[in-house]
């Protein structure tokens, strides 16, 4: 069968239509079923989005998006942002050993999740020791959007809000303006879940979309929000500004850039437009030939 | 005089001369010299010992207290000359055995520089609960009576001297004992558990145990 | 540096007065009531166990932490740029052993008293040890808080300014509210005079007992730190190194014999020392020689070449009272009144 020399992964459509289509048909919805295909693939892809972006998921259900290892979390689309040394002015600064940083964000209507992932084989978890730091991990987003403000740590006129999980298991809500000002604020509904597998460490940030608060991020439902990531490895003494931090990204939040699950859909009615005209095609030739 | 009290000697004056029969037959009537006394030959006991007064606690009070002993070596401990120590194999936080005919003492040997060569030194009043056996520093020091420490003088009275324990009585002769220190146990080997040391000690003579009871506390 | 209004003595930018300690290393006997003194006062609890923010080690000595001397801090030889320090391990501190008191005391235990854990270091492990061989063998003791310095290595290292020199005395003091305890304060002080408390995630360190120069000791008199009130030798000057008139600016400007330990970490300690004496080598035979017990070469290596000067001043100073005559300098060294000794109310606003 000429199908055979391609590259059609699934015989499925050919098994319940084929009874009904030509050698043509087949060879026609093969084509198709390799486009669809691809395109459902492709979102997994950094090249198949415009840099710097990271995928937002809508879900109905909050589900158990706020578990790290949460089924919910498998339809997430995953990007992966790079990570390197910030560069602050602290003694070894450039010393940092995380190089980059897996990121899956959903919503629900209520609530954020951010699920981070990344590579570290040692789990340091104690500040007990004089010369114990703990790996942590820290989300940064704009205090107000109507700027992005300056990567470290925002400024005195335009403010971050950061997320810090430490792996001591606490987490807190910082404000910050500028390097070396963060301060914590109280900010209830931020919740931090992490597990540590296989030499990974895994952690889920969920906040409340929306605040109605001065100097806490308001995350709308659909508009972009700047965002920046860093991880810390305790056991290379990283602390402070002795980090792997991202550059700004930002949640695809706004309808404008479609996230990748309306990617699908469009490549998908994409794929059926084509099987439609491929199939009117060859019904017209055939027609035209008398068969 | 003193608070308008005349001296409680027998003239009511300074006095040195006694003339009681018995010191008068010991030749002691005014304060004397005497030959110590061998009480352990150098050849089988080389070390010269003392126990000084110490800088860590008043006597025997506080000589337990956690916030000092964390700025000792948290027990007992002698001091040893660098070279006396490397003749015994003997380092520095070792467990030694501090030893004479009377008994020995287990404590940690603790270099020191300035220590005379053939010396042992023991800082005075560690409480006895300080050591594995229950003995203490002074067990290792004998303490004579001597006849003149029980007489009363004058007989009737005793205003001049009289046996009180500490005052007019037996005392330990510290400056006369000789000791041998040797390993117990190096401190590289007991790293993991230090209060679990066999002591390995001979038992105690009288006079170490009367030493050990009257010399508790000085 | 800037000089205050009215003085000719440097002080940090931007302090009114600069507290200052003089500390006289031959009246110290090491019996560490200074170190109890303060451990009473501030670090008996709290994750501070292990602290000694005033400690007395014995010199030459590892010393506390252990072999901090060789820990980096401070500046480099420009003064501006700071040198990379490390953290001491809890080791190089030792731990503040807890003893089995209760099961001999209570519980009928016939083991020895002992610490509960295994004990092969603490802060004074190496007392008394010193250098040398008998009968030239040598050592002194050397009480040490926080030098309060003029130009603080801490304070440059805490990238949040959670560190600070305070304007009124140059007490250099932690911000427990800002501190979020990532210790480069720890690392970059030469002297590792700061401490991690790891109760509190935040830095300590000696306050120069501000409580009690402000009034707030005992009795609600102004009184000098208590690591100085109580020291039963009394071989400590306590007031400001800009007041012209007190004894510590007699002691480190005029006469220069009161010298800083480790002027090379370039973070201008503002508590000074006098430098120790010892009696003459002797031979075996116990015959006085004409040489220095405490070699010269060391001194200079904790005191820098100052430390020269500031000996053959004591000395010339001491011969004149020999002979009879007037020292001021000696008056100074040897006064028994504490109003000549503590000098911390001479400023109204400090």
């Amino acid at each position: 069968m000429r199908e055979d020399d391609g590259s059609v992964p699934d015989r499925t459509p050919e098994s319940t239509l084929g009874s009904k289509l030509s050698r043509e048909h087949v060879a026609a919805l093969a084509l198709v079923v390799t486009v669809v295909a691809s395109a459902a693939l492709l979102p997994t892809l950094a090249d198949a989005r415009p840099a710097y972006e990271i995928p937002v998921d809508y879900q109905q259900s909050s589900a158990d998006l706020s578990e790290p290892s949460g089924e919910a979390w498998d339809s997430v689309p995953a990007a992966s942002v790079p990570l390197s040394s910030a560069g602050a002015s602290v003694p070894a600064a450039d010393e940092t050993s995380v190089e980059s940083v897996r990121v899956e964000v959903a919503r629900t209507n209520e609530r954020l999740y951010l699920r981070l992932s990344w590579a570290d084989a040692t789990t340091d978890t104690s500040t007990d020791e004089i010369s114990g730091f703990a790996d942590a991990v820290a989300v940064q987003l704009p205090a107000n959007q109507s700027e992005r403000p300056p990567i470290a740590m925002g400024s005195t006129s335009n403010r971050v809000n950061v997320w810090y999980w430490s792996g001591t298991g606490e987490h807190e809500a910082l404000l910050a303006g500028g390097p070396g000002t963060t301060t914590e604020i109280d900010e209830p509904t931020l919740r931090a879940n992490a597990t540590h597998e296989d030499g990974r460490w895994t952690v889920v940030f969920s906040r409340s979309m929306a605040s109605d608060r001065a100097n806490v991020t308001d995350v709308s439902p659909n508009r972009d929000m700047d965002v920046a990531l860093a991880v810390w490895n305790g056991s290379n003494m990283e602390r402070s500004g002795r980090k792997a931090t991202s550059e700004w990204y930002y949640l695809a939040l706004g309808p404008d850039t479609g996230g990748p699950p309306y990617e699908a859909i469009l490549w998908s009615v994409a794929g059926l437009a084509i099987v439609f005209t491929t199939l009117v095609t060859i019904e017209g030739i055939r027609r035209t030939r008398g068969e | 005089m003193q608070e308008k009290n005349p001296w409680p000697t027998f003239t009511g004056r300074q006095q040195y001369y006694i003339d009681h029969d018995w010191f008068l037959e010991l030749d002691e009537a005014l304060p004397t010299h005497k030959e110590a006394p061998v009480l352990q030959e150098k050849s089988e006991y080389p070390l010269g010992y003392n126990t000084p007064h110490s800088r860590w606690s008043i006597h025997s009070t506080w000589r337990d207290s956690s916030k000092m002993l964390r700025l000792q070596r948290g027990e007992p401990t002698v001091y040893l000359n660098p070279d006396d120590a490397a003749e015994r194999g003997i380092e520095d936080g070792d467990t030694v055995r501090v030893y004479n005919d009377l008994d020995s003492v287990e404590v940690q040997a603790k270099i020191y520089p300035s220590g005379e060569p053939g010396t042992a030194r023991h800082y005075f009043s560690w409480e006895r609960f300080q050591y594995p056996d229950r003995n203490n520093f002074n067990s290792l020091v004998p303490m004579y009576m001597k006849p003149t420490q029980l007489v009363q003088y004058p007989e009737d009275t005793g205003e001049h001297l009289r046996f009180i324990p500490n005052y007019w009585g037996p005392t330990g002769v510290n400056s006369d004992v000789r000791v041998e220190v040797e390993l117990v146990e190096s401190a590289a080997d007991d790293a993991d558990d230090e209060t679990d040391g066999e002591s390995g000690s001979v038992s105690g003579g009288a006079l170490g145990r009367l030493s050990g009871v009257l010399g508790g506390d000085d | 540096m800037s000089q205050s209004d009215d003085s000719t003595v440097d002080l940090a930018e931007g302090i009114d007065h600069q507290v200052a300690m003089v500390m006289d290393l031959n009246k110290c006997i090491g019996c560490q009531t200074c170190t109890i003194a303060c451990k009473t006062n501030w670090t008996e609890s709290g994750g501070r166990e292990y602290m000694y923010w005033n400690n007395v080690e014995t010199k030459p000595g590892s010393g506390y932490p252990r072999d901090w001397e060789e820990m980096g801090g401070g500046w480099d030889e420009s003064g501006e740029e700071r040198t990379p320090g490390d953290l001491p391990d809890r080791e190089d501190y030792g731990r503040a052993w807890d003893f089995n008191h209760e099961a001999i005391m209570y519980e009928g235990s016939d083991e020895p008293l002992r610490p509960l854990e295994n004990a092969d270091w603490g802060p004074n492990w190496d007392e008394d040890e010193g250098a040398g061989e008998y009968p030239n063998s040598y050592y002194f003791y050397l009480p040490r808080i926080c030098n309060h310095c003029t130009h603080p290595s801490c304070v440059e290292a805490c990238p949040r300014s959670a560190i600070y020199k305070r304007e009124e005395d140059g007490i250099v003091l932690v911000d427990q509210d800002r501190c979020r305890g990532y210790r480069y304060c720890v690392e970059g002080c030469p002297y590792k005079k700061v401490f991690y408390n790891a109760e509190t995630k935040t830095s300590e360190k000696c306050i120069f007992c501000y409580p009690r120069i402000e009034g707030e000791g005992p009795e609600g008199e102004v009184r000098p730190p208590s690591c100085a009130e109580d020291c039963p030798p009394q071989l400590r000057h306590v007031g400001f190194l800009d007041d012209e008139d007190g004894p510590i600016h007699k002691l480190v400007n005029e006469y220069e014999v009161a010298v800083r330990l480790h002027p090379e970490y370039r973070t201008e300690p503002n508590v000074y020392y006098i430098p120790p004496y010892a009696p003459p080598q002797t031979s075996e035979g116990g015959e006085t020689l004409d040489a220095e017990r405490i070699p010269r070469d060391y001194l200079e290596e904790l005191f820098g070449p100052k430390v020269n000067e500031a000996l053959n001043t004591i000395s010339r100073e001491r011969d004149r009272v020999r002979r009879g005559e007037e020292s001021e300098l000696m008056e100074i060294l040897s006064t028994v009144n504490n109003d000549d000794q503590y000098r911390l109310e001479v400023f109204d606003d400090a």
